[in-house]
């Protein structure tokens, strides 16, 4: 019974649950789907900025690296849709690579200001290339592919069915960016977060940690890009337009930078936000950028930090005294 | 392909009208940063509140004393000081609480700011873009000898660099400035000396507001239209300039801009769509070979 219970007390347990119990409930399965792609994509991100300290405005570009490459390899070659997502996280890495060589240089702000100017030009070649992108125009022609081809094809074509499609890969993707968080490497990463002068004194190469934890959390973008490319048929510009990277931020801030989950609440809030409010009010955002900035300046652990401050006080059981770290 | 030299000349001294503008924002940024280690995000929608403001104290100036004349001169001076305002309020309320801090967390409130004061100017003026009229008196062109050029550009040309330098002089010859500075070095001996150093820093950062909204009013009749996303692209090249001109350094804050300025209006004959890659690829390889800027403090 105890196990059982230290087994629900875990977050990835909880989490895992409540969203397959969540389309049940909420009615709105494509809304559903599109949460936990943002959700997604705010976690990656936040391997940087949580874990890592180190603020990225080029998250879009990655995001939108994995739409493409997952929009254009359907259209022209029909691929496989694994290999396709596979693919789509793989080039969002190698961008990750590219952009994080040069902006590590640069510490703090100047290397948020990197990141933004490297997505305006990584926004700037994709108008470029016209035939390949499309241009203003979006890429279309994108189609859902089956799971497994042939006549015994598994379609999910069906939005419950694709949901639990997106769930899947999402969870295997949280237990991956645990497990990396969770490891070694993961503590240096944190080591840099807290000081980097004393890490690097330590023996660590940061700069190597730094990019490696670029080019885990472009990955994972990419690869939630390929997932919003598949669910909504259709890729634009606007994937990779900076305010994406901004709106990335802003949930993963709201939902709390303290943990590996907090991200994910932030991204459901937003989504559900933008999904109720947009359609009301035009300048909504306006409304996101107080709350934003109300969050920034009172509630730096964010919603998430809120929720464990709720569950230690439920959960109160006479305490073991930690070893102070 | 044949290029024609006045042409070449003409376009140089665009980027060199453009680049003193940037010059403009970017001193505003690097006084900020200089004083309070704070990367203003809000900086490119300051600019916008001063392109808007301006315009609508012209429309009102032109609507109460009939002819348009000295309605751009009014706003010259009432749009900076109203963005100044703005600045100041900012400071007192929010970022103030905010020094102690990561500095990362005041670069996301400013973010923040960014947000809500572009949909607000969205919400006030609308989102259609909005002529600026060229004042009259600078309509037209003077003859340079080796060519024409718009009197408005000649005149921002040469009313900008008085601005940085009367800004300059107030930092360096004067007392107030040698407080700012010594702010600058170090904040709590100047604060031990009993001066009010938080008082200090709200005037700092209204008056490199004031600088964005100066740049937003001069810029408005160069642009020629003014709508709401102006800023983005405007932060995107100030944050350029102080990096390659080295963040912190005056000199090289202008010295950055005209360098921008002048690559842009280069690239922008050879290949236009590609203008703006090129300068951001300018600042990649200066940071890669030079992580200090140009002329920065190392």
């Amino acid at each position: 019974m105890k196990s059982v219970l230290r087994f629900l007390k875990d977050p990835f347990v909880v989490i895992a649950m409540v969203s397959i119990v969540f389309p049940f409930v909420f009615p709105f399965t494509d809304l559903a789907t599109e949460m936990l792609i943002f959700g997604l994509l705010a976690v990656a991100f936040n391997l940087m900025l949580g874990y890592t300290g180190l603020l990225s405005f080029g998250h879009a570009a990655l995001f939108g690296t994995g739409a493409y490459t997952m929009g254009i390899l359907l259209v022209r070659f029909q691929v496989n849709i694994f290999l396709g997502m596979l693919a789509s996280a793989g080039m969002a890495a190698a961008i990750a690579l590219l952009i994080g060589w040069i902006s590590i240089r640069r510490h703090g702000i100047y290397f948020a200001m990197l990141t933004l100017a490297f997505n305006e030009v990584f926004y700037f070649t994709l108008t470029q290339f016209r035939d390949l992108t499309g241009g203003e125009d979006g890429l279309r022609g994108i189609y859902r592919p089956d799971l497994v081809a042939g006549p015994a094809s598994l379609s999910v074509q069906e939005p419950m069915r694709f949901y639990f499609f997106v769930l899947f890969i999402f969870l295997l993707s949280l237990l991956a960016m645990r497990r990396i968080t969770g490891s070694p490497m993961g503590s240096v990463f944190k080591a840099i977060r807290e000081n980097e002068n004393r890490a690097e004194s330590v023996g660590y190469k940061c700069r190597y940690y730094k990019i490696v934890a670029f080019v885990f959390s472009g990955f994972f973008a990419g690869l939630a890009g390929a997932l919003f490319c598949i669910y909504i048929k259709y890729v634009s510009l606007s994937f990779c337009h900076w305010s994406l990277s901004g709106e990335v931020i802003i949930m993963a801030l709201l939902g709390g930078i303290g943990s590996l989950y907090g991200p994910l609440i932030g991204a459901a809030l937003v989504t559900l936000m933008q999904d109720i409010l947009a359609g009301m009010w035009e300048r909504w955002l306006l409304l996101l950028g107080i709350i934003f900035i109300i969050f920034v300046m009172f509630f730096q652990g964010g919603v998430w930090s809120g929720i464990e401050a709720l569950s230690s006080r439920l959960f109160r059981k006479p305490e073991k005294k930690e070893i102070p770290a | 392909m044949t290029f024609d030299t006045t042409l070449i000349i003409s376009q140089l001294f665009n980027g060199l009208v453009w680049g003193i503008v940037l010059g403009l924002l970017a001193m505003g940024l690097t006084i900020i940063f200089g004083m309070m280690g704070v990367i203003n995000f809000a900086h490119g929608a300051l600019y916008l509140v001063g392109a808007y403001s301006a315009y609508t104290s012209i429309m009102a100036c032109t609507q109460w004393m009939g002819a348009a004349t000295g309605s751009f001169w009014i706003a010259l001076v009432a749009a900076p000081i109203a963005v100044g305002l703005i600045g100041m309020v900012v400071e007192f309320f929010l970022l103030r609480r905010m020094y102690e801090r990561e500095i990362i967390y005041q670069f996301l409130l400013t973010f923040g700011l960014t947000l809500v004061i572009q949909e607000l100017v969205t919400i006030i003026w609308g989102g259609m873009p909005r002529s600026f009229p060229t004042p009259d008196l600078l309509q037209g062109v003077v003859d340079l000898g080796f060519m024409l050029y718009p009197k408005y550009r000649l005149f921002v040309l040469i009313l900008t660099p008085l601005i940085m330098l009367a800004v300059w002089l107030l930092l360096v010859k004067t007392r107030y400035g040698a407080i700012i500075r010594a702010g600058t070095e170090d904040r709590d001996m100047v604060n031990l000396l009993g001066i009010n150093v938080r008082r200090v820093f709200t005037v700092v950062f209204s008056i490199g507001a004031a600088m964005a909204g100066l740049a937003g009013v001069l810029a408005g009749p160069i642009i020629g239209s003014i709508q709401p996303d102006l800023g983005n692209s405007v932060l995107l090249a100030s944050f350029v300039v102080v990096v390659v001109g080295g963040l912190g350094s005056f000199t090289g804050a202008i010295a950055g801009a005209i360098l921008v300025g002048l690559v842009k209006a280069v690239t922008s004959m050879l290949w236009a769509e590609a203008s703006n890659a090129i300068v951001f690829a300018l600042m990649a390889v200066v940071l890669v070979f030079m992580p200090q800027g140009l002329l920065g403090k190392r």
